[in-house]
This record gives C-alpha cells, sequence and structure tokens, in this order.
C-alpha cells in the first residue's frame, strides 16, 4: 500500500497545540454529520490510489480550542481487527503514525446503540490508543424517556466522554477541550491486537455489563433501548415485503434510471447547444483552416463531451444519495441481492448495473457505493455491457434498414431482443468472470449488511456531496477525454485537411486504416466504409451514424439525413458487386454494438475509476475481441 | 432453522459455528451467545435474511446466518 497517505499538505505535525484528530467508530453513528459541524464546508478529498475509499481531510473550525487542528474522518468500524479493504485503512490510520503524525482519536459512538459500540471502546482502550468518546443521538435516548449517566460512563472507560449535537456549538466546544487534555500518540502503542474468542467473549461481556450500569440508573433494562432505532421502524415491514417491497424497490430503481435517462436530457441539451455555440464564436473568430476546424470540431467538442456528462452524474448521485442518506438504499440492496449473489456479485451492484443502461460514466462513478474491492471492481467491469442509450440512435438507424416499413412492432421486438441479448451476454461474461475471478472473501467472511436508521436526509450534505463528486469527476477525467477526443477527431480530418467534408473523411487516417482492415471486416460482409464509422464511433457510439453517412457520401442534415443514409445503405455495394448492408451484416453489426466497448470516455473513467489501467485496457481488448467473435459468427450462420 | 422462523418470532443464539474468520466477524456485530434475536423480513428469491441484534438491524445471507445456531 502506499505511504504518501494523507502527509501532503502538512508534514510532520510538530507546532505546539497542532494536532490530528481521527474520527472513529462504527458506519451510521453519525461520523460525517460530526465531521460536516466540525470542517464546515472546506472539507477536502484524500484519495488513497488504488483503494476503494475515499477520506475526508478538513480543519477544525471556529474560535476556541480546536481551531486549526486536522481532521480526519475515517471509514465505519466495528471492530479493530480490520476485515474488509475500507476497514484495513482506518486500521492503518490508527496504528501507523508515519503518515500523521501525533493524533487523538475521537470515538464517535451512537447512544441509542451503546452495548453494542462500547464493544468498540473497550477494543480501543486495551489496544492503548489516546481517545475520547463523542456520543451522537443522545437527545433520540432522551425522547424515549430515558437517559444515560455520562459521569459514570466516563469513570468506567477512564477517559471524557461528550455527548454531542452538531446543531449546538458549545457541546463541539467542550469536546474540543476533551481533546486538548489528551496527550497525542505519536507511535503505535501496540502492534496489531489480536484477541481470541474467548477474549471477544470477555470483551463483550464487560461492554454489556457497563452499558446496562451507565443505562439502569434511569431506567431498566437493556433491551428498552432497541426501541430507541427510531420512529420509522415499521418501514420495514413493508419496505421488505415480499410483494410490496419488491413493487416499492421497481419504484426506486425507475426513479434511479429516469434520473439519468430522461430527467438529465434537458441540460445535456443545454451543455450541447451551449458549446456548439461557443465552438461556433471561436470558429467565427478565426481564419478558416484546420486550426479554426480543431478549435471547433476536437478541442471545445472535445470538452464538451467531458461536460456532457455532468448532469447524468449530477443527477444520479442526488437520487442516490437521498436513497442513501433516508436508509432505503441498503434496504434495495437486501432486496437484490440474491439474483445478483448468482452471478457473483452482490445487491449494492445493482444500481450501477442498472444506471449502466442509460450511461456507463456515472454507472462507473456509482460503483463506489460498493465496499468491498473485488465486488466493486468486478461491477465497474460488467457496466460497459449495460445497453447504454448512446447506442439507441445505432439501433434505430439498422433496425430501420432491416426491418420492412410495413412491419413497425418488428423493429420494437428486435430492439427489446437486443437489450435481452445483452443481458445474457452480460450475465454469461458475470458468471465467467466470477469464477476466474472468485469471491475470496465470502468464502471467509459472511456478507452482512447493517440497515441504517430511516431519517430524514441531511440535503445540504447531500448537495455538498453531488458537487464533490462532479468536482472529482471533471478533475480526473477532463484532460484525458478531451485528448482522446481531439485525437479521434484528428484521425477523420487529416491528413487532407479542409475541403468538403466527404473527401476529407475519405482521404483521412481513419479511412485508411479502416482499407487496412477489410480483410477483417469482410467476415462481417462490409468493408471500410463501415470500418471508417466503427472507428469514429470510439469518441461516442452514436457518432456511428453521422460518419456512416459521411462514408457513403450523404450529405444531408436533420430530418433528411435518416432518409438518405437509408437510400445510401441498400444502393451501397462491396467490391465483387454484392451488396454491403443485407440482413446478415446489419445484424452482425448490430451484434457488435451490444457487446462491444467503445466509448473512448469509458475507458477514461474506467482506468481513473479503478485506479488499474490494466482493468479499462482488458475491458477495451476483451469485450471488443468478444464483440468481433460474435459478429462474425452472426454473419456467418445469416449468410 | 433460520427458513422455518416467522417474522417476528424471536429466537435466543445457542452459539456460533464455522470458521473463525466468520464467527469473529458475526460476533463483532453482536451475534454471541445467548443474544436475543429477532427475525425482521426475508429477502426474494432466498435472499438475505433481515435480523435485529443488541438493537441493530442487520441482512445476512442465509449460509451465513447458518452459522447462527439456534
Amino acid at each position: 500500500m502506499p505511504d504518501d497517505l494523507i502527509s501532503r499538505e502538512t508534514p510532520g505535525v510538530k507546532l505546539g497545540l497542532e494536532r490530528s484528530v481521527l474520527l472513529v467508530g462504527p458506519a451510521n453513528a453519525g461520523k460525517s454529520t460530526l465531521f460536516q459541524a466540525l470542517t464546515g464546508v472546506r472539507a477536502r478529498i484524500v484519495n488513497y490510489p488504488g483503494a476503494t475509499v475515499d477520506l475526508q481531510e478538513g480543519r477544525w473550525l471556529g474560535t476556541g480550542l480546536g481551531r486549526g487542528w486536522r481532521l480526519l474522518d475515517t471509514p465505519g468500524i466495528l471492530a479493530l481487527e480490520p476485515r474488509a479493504a475500507d476497514e484495513a485503512v482506518t486500521h492503518r490510520l490508527l496504528f501507523s503514525s508515519r503518515e500523521i503524525g501525533a493524533r487523538v482519536i475521537v470515538l464517535v459512538l451512537e447512544a441509542t446503540q451503546l452495548a453494542r459500540h462500547l464493544y468498540l471502546a473497550l477494543q480501543v482502550r486495551a489496544a492503548g490508543l489516546p481517545y475520547v468518546v463523542a456520543l451522537t443521538m443522545t437527545d433520540l435516548l432522551e425522547q424515549q424517556g430515558q437517559a444515560l449517566d455520562v459521569e459514570s460512563l466516563s469513570s468506567l472507560l477512564g477517559v471524557a466522554v461528550v455527548p454531542v449535537d452538531a446543531a449546538r456549538p458549545e457541546t463541539l466546544e467542550t469536546l474540543a477541550l476533551a481533546v486538548s487534555t489528551v496527550t497525542p500518540g505519536e507511535s503505535p502503542v501496540s502492534p496489531l491486537p489480536s484477541w481470541d474468542a474467548t477474549e471477544v467473549e470477555r470483551i463483550r461481556g464487560e461492554a454489556d455489563r457497563m452499558a446496562e450500569v451507565v443505562l439502569k440508573r434511569v431506567e431498566g433494562a437493556l433491551q428498552d433501548i432497541a426501541l430507541a432505532r427510531g420512529r420509522l421502524e415499521w418501514l420495514d415491514r413493508w419496505l421488505l415485503h415480499p410483494l410490496w417491497g419488491v413493487l416499492v424497490f421497481f419504484g426506486a430503481m425507475t426513479l434511479v434510471f429516469t434520473a439519468v435517462f430522461w430527467m438529465a436530457q434537458p441540460a445535456m441539451d443545454w451543455v450541447d447547444g451551449l458549446f456548439g455555440r461557443l465552438g461556433q464564436e471561436l470558429y467565427a473568430m478565426m481564419p478558416a483552416g484546420p486550426v479554426a476546424d480543431f478549435i471547433r470540431d476536437g478541442l471545445v467538442a472535445g470538452f464538451a463531451s467531458v461536460v456532457m456528462f455532468v448532469p447524468q452524474i449530477a443527477l444520479l448521485f442526488l437520487v442516490l444519495l437521498l436513497l442513501e442518506e433516508s436508509g432505503y438504499l441498503a434496504r434495495a440492496a437486501t432486496m437484490a441481492d440474491r439474483p445478483l449473489s448468482l452471478l457473483g456479485l452482490e445487491g449494492r451492484s445493482f444500481v450501477p448495473l442498472l444506471s449502466g443502461f442509460a450511461c456507463a460514466i456515472p454507472a462507473m462513478l456509482a460503483t463506489r457505493t460498493i465496499p468491498d474491492a473485488r465486488t466493486r471492481l468486478l461491477t465497474l467491469t460488467l457496466v460497459p455491457l449495460s445497453s447504454c442509450s448512446a447506442r439507441l440512435p445505432v439501433y434505430a438507424l439498422l433496425l430501420a434498414y432491416l426491418v420492412p416499413r410495413e412491419k413497425p412492432w418488428l423493429a420494437g421486438l428486435g430492439l427489446a431482443a437486443l437489450y435481452l441479448g445483452g443481458l445474457l451476454v452480460a450475465s454469461v461474461i458475470a458468471v465467467a468472470l466470477s469464477r476466474w475471478w472468485p469471491d475470496r472473501r465470502s468464502a471467509t467472511l459472511p456478507f452482512v449488511m447493517e440497515l441504517p436508521v430511516y431519517r430524514r436526509p441531511n440535503l445540504s450534505r447531500v448537495v455538498r456531496d453531488v458537487i464533490r463528486k462532479v468536482r472529482s469527476y471533471l478533475a480526473k477525467a477532463t484532460v484525458p477525454i478531451t485528448v482522446v477526443a481531439a485525437l479521434l477527431w484528428a484521425t477523420t480530418y487529416f491528413p487532407v485537411a479542409g475541403g468538403d467534408p466527404v473527401a476529407r473523411l475519405h482521404g483521412s487516417w481513419a479511412a485508411q486504416l479502416g482499407h487496412a482492415m477489410n480483410p477483417l471486416l469482410a467476415p462481417l460482409g462490409v468493408d471500410w466504409r463501415a470500418g471508417v464509422a466503427l472507428l469514429a464511433a470510439f469518441a461516442a457510439r452514436e457518432v456511428f451514424v453521422a460518419s456512416l453517412a459521411l462514408a457513403l457520401g450523404v450529405t444531408a442534415e436533420g430530418d433528411g439525413l435518416q432518409a438518405g443514409l437509408l437510400s445510401a445503405m441498400s444502393s451501397a455495394h462491396l467490391a465483387d458487386g454484392t451488396p454491403m448492408f443485407t440482413m446478415a451484416s446489419g445484424i452482425a453489426l448490430l451484434v457488435y454494438f451490444i457487446v462491444a466497448m467503445q466509448c473512448a470516455s469509458t475507458f477514461v473513467v474506467a482506468w481513473r475509476e479503478s485506479g488499474k489501467p490494466l482493468l479499462a485496457v482488458g475491458q477495451l481488448a476483451g469485450f471488443n475481441l468478444l464483440a468481433y467473435a460474435l459478429a462474425v459468427l452472426a454473419h456467418f450462420l445469416l449468410s | 432453522m433460520w427458513s422455518s422462523l416467522r417474522p417476528g418470532e424471536e429466537v435466543v443464539l445457542a452459539g456460533l459455528q464455522g470458521q473463525e474468520a466468520r464467527v469473529r466477524h458475526l460476533m463483532d456485530l453482536g451475534f454471541t451467545a445467548g443474544a436475543k434475536v429477532r427475525l425482521l423480513a426475508r429477502a426474494p428469491f432466498g435472499g438475505p435474511v433481515v435480523v435485529e441484534v443488541r438493537g441493530a438491524r442487520i441482512a445476512i445471507r442465509l449460509a451465513d446466518a447458518s452459522c447462527l445456531m439456534i
């Protein structure tokens, strides 16, 4: 693992009161809310190369004692020993001092879950780590007519225990005071603690007894604490119901899908129009020629293809984070788990794979919600096999060509067959990949998901996270996508440069490459003209249509394009005089588009998101080879 | 067995069985001998069961639930 984590901004925390504070605790205990309250909006993401987790880093705000301390929000843990990759990150931060220097741990525990969460506190104490306890959701306990003896808890643990409430700044000041009294630990106090089952039972028992002592002061038994979970818990009876739960699941997933597929469309059209005008303005300011063409059609259009995905990403994450914050997403993952487990995936793979049917880019970013590294990468690998909306114009063109005009219903049937075929291929590949890359974790660790309490989403945090997501996408993808798009433009523009677009494309490097590919294209029943369109489709699949039109000499635009293109396709002949677009070659092209990974932006995002260039190259090569083989087979069987 | 429990039923864990890492993780989650576990729901198609233990709600696949002896 890389060692440069977190060290960039503050090398060596040596200044007087300066210290690093780690927020550590079980998932859903309120760490992130506390983090946001302590750091405001100026937090930044600390990337952890190749790993599945984002760490948030910020500075303690306010005018008081804690001002300027460095704060890190860590992935949730239940116990000190790491089980999954993200837990290992927390573990490293706790036990390796090199990266963050002197630090104090703020252990964030939920008051209503005290018996369970004290177990972690006792482990932290046993490991000798310097810590204080921040108790969240004490108000929930009070609402239930219960209270907690903070002082006895503090004396039993031997450290400060501070009830915190993000909405009450004075509680955060008290927390700062508590942290300031702890001597930061500079070096690991003890190596990785390893407890056997008997020891675990003992710690668990001590935690139970301790919880009983500090909670009994007010009223009754430990079991009552379970009731304090929340007022919406009855929802589970419906949302996990075999019938109603499934209906709600489909409703929620429809919302996710329409967000990417449909609601984002106006914003995407606006972005498209904006950059179209911008390119045109710049073009008009320059003398006509290759430079002006490059600015408009290479650079600006390439940058536009980066920004084009922002509405989809923003809307997908808005819906996704709202579902997650409300507590529903974990339920949805539970409902979808069984079918996906047969493919070697899990319930949380569902949303990315579904979003892939709209667009692979936001879908790949959504794989971040899968905590297990292997399942996440496998899901990310499979995303391009979901038939994205950019394939629709291609499907529409080829189906319009193949289906007799008097039988339009056949086109609908054909489209359904394409999607089903795509699902079938994806399932086969999923099973094959998970055979080859077995789930070792589930062989040793149980598959469990904690279902968080239902609650009202924190809108400001959701919006902040959406903005962060978009910014991180732009930071990672802008340069590579623009460069690749500009390069693809250049291959269809040079060496002819300038003049009439048809002649330019016919003399281009892409066309030369298409000619060279003729032996490969012959088994599909097409020649270089389809080849050049296939190459151009690497910029974006829908570009296939416009490029094929140019390759076939069709210059009509707008509504005339489809009619002109269809008639040009029916009169196109191969060198031997036989028609190029037949039932066999048309279906072969469709088969190719179902499976192939063509989109250069998808390639860039797969590489940047997984942190593994080999994975992206493997996708590109593997899916294209498979698509080609299946297309050749289809052509062979049909002709 | 877990497959014969009805939603809403509560049982007391007799103990845990299985590989050590798996058992340890389940113990971290709060599944210990003597703990009360309530079945809340069962996901469709033989999916995970959702149980309540020590005030937490946890979805657990049937294969893993079989480590929890009742």
